[in-house]
């Protein structure tokens, strides 16, 4: 099949703009659950330095994202901050051009206090705790010439809106991208020569980060076996800044009409697309942990995430122009703008670990078992019934379960007080058939050091690879194959370093 | 949304409910508690393996506290815990002995010829004194110190006694 017949009228079917990276959807879609879905890497240096491998050890400020029952283990009061630096780096490659950038952001990481209560026996403590349990940081850049015969215009064409008059529009008819004429067949669309072929550029700047307000308690239930249970009030924002640019670079349409005889579509040289998408984000949830100390040897914990519920206040703006020989033509905003609120619940996380200590070296291991097929769209304001039906059977049919594991040591020079600690974890991709490399990996390091026999600095260090791929727009199921028509190819470099310290009295 | 207060009320009452079976919360009107985990075959962070990171994991805060008319008790430690952290850590395998001596105070009559002159200068204003005979020679001055268990828990060399543990 050709992509040249894509928009001949024996050609079927659209879209599934599921799989992109800022995607050119009006609306949310799976990667916009994904987004809240997929956990971030926390706020403890101890446990960063050692892979994230936290569950069956969580004996301080940690637990509050790790595992609750560690809190039981505290005998001190205690009193930790910290700072997390980010910084993200995205290589794409985009019809044989590559392209790097990068994107970086340093906050708060995390305050806590920790209270353990006087006991005759046993234990039980209490903690407050705020920290930013995810960073959104994120860029790609794209500069490449699509030869096809599609375009983001031509795709947007496809979508038609209706003003009170019952009359339609669309960007590009808008932009003067296409003629005035409105074909009604196969599919709804104003008629346009624009043809594909044209050089496709531009840049996606994400941020923000979701912060946990978390109330914890822990006991000692019976002899070496702690329950605790974290209550996670969530905030946070996210800001998503795509600008998108095709230009006729080859001069193909520089002496045509774009609309059949319309003379304010002749000479097109640029069409550019400016879409802010704004978060508000606010949820809660609970964890539950149990942890149990196999005499001094060894820790073995559990852990239930329940589903965390978000609701996302979100802003949408859209702006563009056009820019032809004879003017330019801009986009009135508000007509593509728009605020919708709706839910995101995430599925549930089921987590184990253990760590064993060997004579001052501790190793430790988890695994996190997560279904992506739970994730899914609620309570919708301003979005229909049945899209947002069809976006969770998107969820349901694209994504999968995937087994997190990680792995980290910890070494303790007792006469200095010297830690030092290595470790390495996996994400696997939520989505289905993805390969191995589509996974987020880390390997990371840390060194602790211990004063005064009651402060403990801590520093990690983690790099972070996976690939990925997205989409500008598209792809099309042609016959039943999916064909990407606009897709960006990335290797990704995630960096992070996060300081804190920890004082016990 | 009710379903998951539930879900809270319930995990809660079964966290709480639980405390009767094994931990017991402090009295204020009593004593503070001793620190009742610090048995070898429970900790997690051994001294000889992690040094100050011991303290820092083991002791319980309300032991570095002591209000007034309050005694906080140690719990003795397991003579096989001190075993393995002699062993390992170089100080020595056999226990030390702590001498249970008097205060010490001089003894004008039992000087030294060269210490003659100052004891006759202070003797007559240490005449109260006179009757708490010295029962320890002058050799032993350096042990009737360790008489305070304050002085007991670290050695010159900062390093921990086998019987200064908290």
């Amino acid at each position: 099949m050709k992509i040249s017949n894509f928009f001949s009228p024996r050609i079927i079917i659209f879209l599934a703009v599921i799989f992109c990276f800022g995607t050119v959807s009006f609306a949310q879609n799976a990667v916009d659950a994904l987004r809240l879905g997929e956990s971030g890497l926390g706020f403890d240096a101890r446990a960063l330095g050692m892979g994230n491998s936290y569950i069956g050890l969580s004996d301080g400020s940690g637990a509050a994202f790790f595992n609750p029952a560690g809190w039981g283990l505290l005998k001190s009061i205690e009193f930790t901050g910290g700072l997390n630096y980010n910084s993200f780096n995205n290589n794409t490659t985009f019809f044989g051009n590559n392209s790097s950038y990068s994107n970086s952001a340093t906050r708060l990481s995390n305050l806590s206090i920790a209270l353990p209560f006087p006991t005759v026996r046993g234990s039980m403590v209490f903690a407050v705790s705020y920290h930013t349990t995810k960073d959104f940081t994120g860029a790609l850049k794209f500069d490449g010439y699509n030869g096809t015969n599609t375009s983001m215009i031509q795709d947007l064409n496809s979508s038609v809106y209706y003003d009170n008059n019952n009359n339609p529009y669309n960007i590009p008819f808008d932009l003067y991208l296409t003629g005035a004429t409105f074909l009604n067949l196969p599919n709804e669309q104003f008629q346009t020569n624009l043809n594909g072929h044209l050089n496709q550029s531009g840049t996606i700047l994400e941020s923000g980060s979701l912060h946990n307000w978390t109330f914890s308690g822990a006991i000692e239930a019976s002899k070496n076996l702690f329950l605790g249970l974290n209550l996670n009030f969530i905030s946070g924002s996210y800001n998503n800044n795509n600008s998108y640019y095709e230009d006729d670079t080859h001069g193909i349409y520089s002496n045509q009409y774009l609309g059949n005889g319309d003379s304010s579509t002749y000479g097109f040289q640029t069409f550019y697309l400016n879409r802010v998408l704004n978060w508000d984000l606010s949820g809660w949830n609970l964890k539950f942990g149990l942890l149990y100390q196999i005499q001094n040897k060894a820790r073995i914990g559990f852990t239930i995430q329940f589903p965390k519920t978000y609701t996302v206040k979100e802003s949408y703006t859209v702006n563009g122009y056009s820019q032809f020989s004879v003017g330019r033509y801009d986009l009135n905003s508000s007509d593509y703008s728009d605020n919708v609120k709706y839910d995101i619940v995430t599925p549930y996380e089921l987590g184990a670990g253990l760590s064993y200590n060997l004579e001052g070296l501790i190793l430790s291991g988890q695994a996190t078992l997560i279904d992506y097929t739970q994730l899914k769209f609620d309570n919708a304001d301003g979005l229909g019934t049945d899209y947002v039906n069809k976006q969770n059977k998107y969820i349901k049919d694209y994504l999968r379960s995937v087994l997190n594991f990680n792995i980290g040591a910890e070494y303790t020079f007792p006469l200095v007080g010297l830690r030092l600690r290595a470790g390495y974890f996996v994400k696997p991709s939520p989505y289905q058939g993805d390969p191995f490399s589509f996974g987020k990996q880390y390997i990371t390091g840390g060194v602790g050091f211990l004063t005064g026999g009651n402060a403990e600095f801590d520093v990690a260090y983690a790099h972070g690879w996976w690939d990925t791929y997205g989409d500008n727009y598209g792809p099309y199921t042609i016959n039943n194959t999916v064909v990407a028509v606009s897709r960006t190819y990335q290797t990704i470099k995630d960096n992070r370093i996060i300081l804190s310290m920890t004082y016990r009295f | 949304m009710k379903k998951y207060i539930y879900k809270i009320l319930f995990t809660f009452l079964i966290m709480f409910g639980l405390t009767g079976c094994y931990t017991v919360l402090w009295n204020p009107n009593g004593n503070l508690p001793v620190n009742n985990t610090n048995n070898e075959d429970e900790v997690f962070y051994p001294v000889v393996y992690y040094g100050d990171y011991y303290d820092y994991y083991n002791t319980p805060w309300w032991e570095n506290i002591t209000p007034s008319g309050q005694t906080v008790y140690k719990k003795e430690r397991s003579s096989a815990g001190t075993l393995i952290r002699n062993n390992n850590g170089g100080r020595g395998s056999t226990p030390r002995t702590v001498l249970n001596t008097p205060p010490p105070a001089r003894d004008i009559n039992n000087t030294n010829t060269s210490n003659t002159n100052t004891n006759s200068r202070t003797s007559s204003s240490n005449q109260s004194n006179g009757n708490r005979v010295e029962t320890t020679n002058s050799g032993n001055n350096s042990s009737s110190r360790s008489g305070n268990s304050n002085n007991s828990l670290r050695n010159n060399n900062g390093s921990r006694n086998t019987n200064g543990r908290r």
